[in-house]
């Protein structure tokens, strides 16, 4: 998230000839940071794959309305986070599972993908995750995984610092008891 | 209990509280022993290579304004052209059969309503063995009867020969 880069990047994207490289440069810059923020709120990789191309589809479509208000990488999270949740609560709603289903059907789906390399304890901290609500989840990842500071997470999720902080050791905390109680199954 | 509290103090809770927040650690994981333990490190992998290419698709899929499309999706898409093909021939198929069964039940209503002007060349043109039979031949058959002889051959004449008759 380099404030440089950035610059060169919307310079490029404001002129129609270069707008192509702009793009290429955007989502070469972007691509993985956003792709394990995205992955961390879907779990799987075939879904991650989903999220983040619609989220660069979304950005390409959208940028010309990029004033600069807020920084470009606190924007494109923006997006990526709402094609995350949006994605989380049409699979919900597809599937209607009770949320123990959702958790058994989390993990034999975490266990199943060929992708996942986590052992039983990094497994259980993926399911204490999803005992969080979506936005309180989307906190966490940012902080603990991403580690954006509480300034520029407000600027993201429009809400105040202190609030973010205050999410976020709740979060915690919700962790740590589901941890406590379960870690003792996994020994 | 004591319902004495600082008169001020319903003005002043607000700001304590908030201070309150602001002091809580930056790192409250820290505080969390068992989530601490936890390497957050390589929970997840990915295909070798796959940032490359989702770069590549990326771009060509936005410039198209579509969803590049996932091997799932392709299958998805295959499988739902496959079905929407394979119904669109049986209601095709089911078409024609109810439209040669219309035309059919159509030419003969039309002959048994029209019997008085079928003459000896006009069914023969219907039935090559009609030549073997008698003149006269249908001469005093009912309709039922005309039915009936039209109803057996009417399989054996295609629609074009039939629909000739009517221009003679």
């Amino acid at each position: 998230m380099n404030a440089e880069q950035d610059t060169e990047i919307l310079a490029l994207l404001a002129e129609e000839k270069s707008f192509e490289k702009g793009f290429r440069q955007l989502v070469k810059a972007y691509q993985e940071p956003l792709y394990w923020h995205i992955r961390r709120m879907v779990h799987l990789h075939d879904d991650a794959d989903d999220v983040i191309q619609n989220t660069f589809v979304k950005v390409f479509k959208h940028i010309g309305a990029f004033k600069g208000e807020s920084k470009l990488y606190t924007w494109l999270y923006r997006i990526a986070s709402n094609e995350a949740i949006s994605f989380l609560n049409r699979k919900k709603k597809h599937y209607g599972y009770s949320p123990e289903e959702a958790m058994t059907a989390l993990e034999n789906s975490l266990k199943a993908d060929r992708y996942f390399n986590g052992d039983e304890a990094q497994l259980l901290l993926a399911k204490a995750i999803e005992t969080l609500p979506d936005r309180q989840k989307l906190v966490f990842t940012l902080r603990y995984y991403d580690e954006l500071n509480y300034e520029d997470m407000a600027e993201m999720l429009d809400l105040s610092a202190g609030s973010l902080k205050a999410s976020y050791h709740h979060a915690v905390k919700k962790v740590e008891n589901y941890l406590k109680k379960n870690l003792d199954h996994v020994r | 209990m004591s319902d004495r509290i600082p008169g001020d103090y319903f003005e002043k809770l607000p700001d304590r509280i908030w201070q309150r927040i602001e002091g809580l650690s930056e790192h409250p994981e820290h505080m969390a022993p068992l989530l601490s333990r936890i390497d957050k490190a390589s929970l997840y992998g990915l295909p070798e290579g796959y940032f490359n290419e989702l770069e590549k698709n990326t771009v060509k899929g936005a410039g198209k304004g579509t969803k590049v499309f996932t091997p799932v999706w392709r299958l998805a898409l295959a499988a739902t052209v496959v079905l929407m093909i394979g119904f669109l021939c049986h209601i095709s198929l089911q078409e024609n059969r109810d439209n040669r069964k219309l035309a059919e039940n159509d030419i003969l209503e039309y002959y048994i309503a029209h019997t008085d002007q079928l003459d000896t060349e006009s069914l023969t043109l219907l039935e090559p063995e009609l030549n073997d039979l008698e003149p006269g031949y249908f001469e005093g058959l009912d309709d039922a009867e005309l039915e009936y002889y039209l109803s057996t051959i009417i399989d054996e004449v295609s629609i074009p020969e039939l629909l000739e008759i009517d221009n003679i």
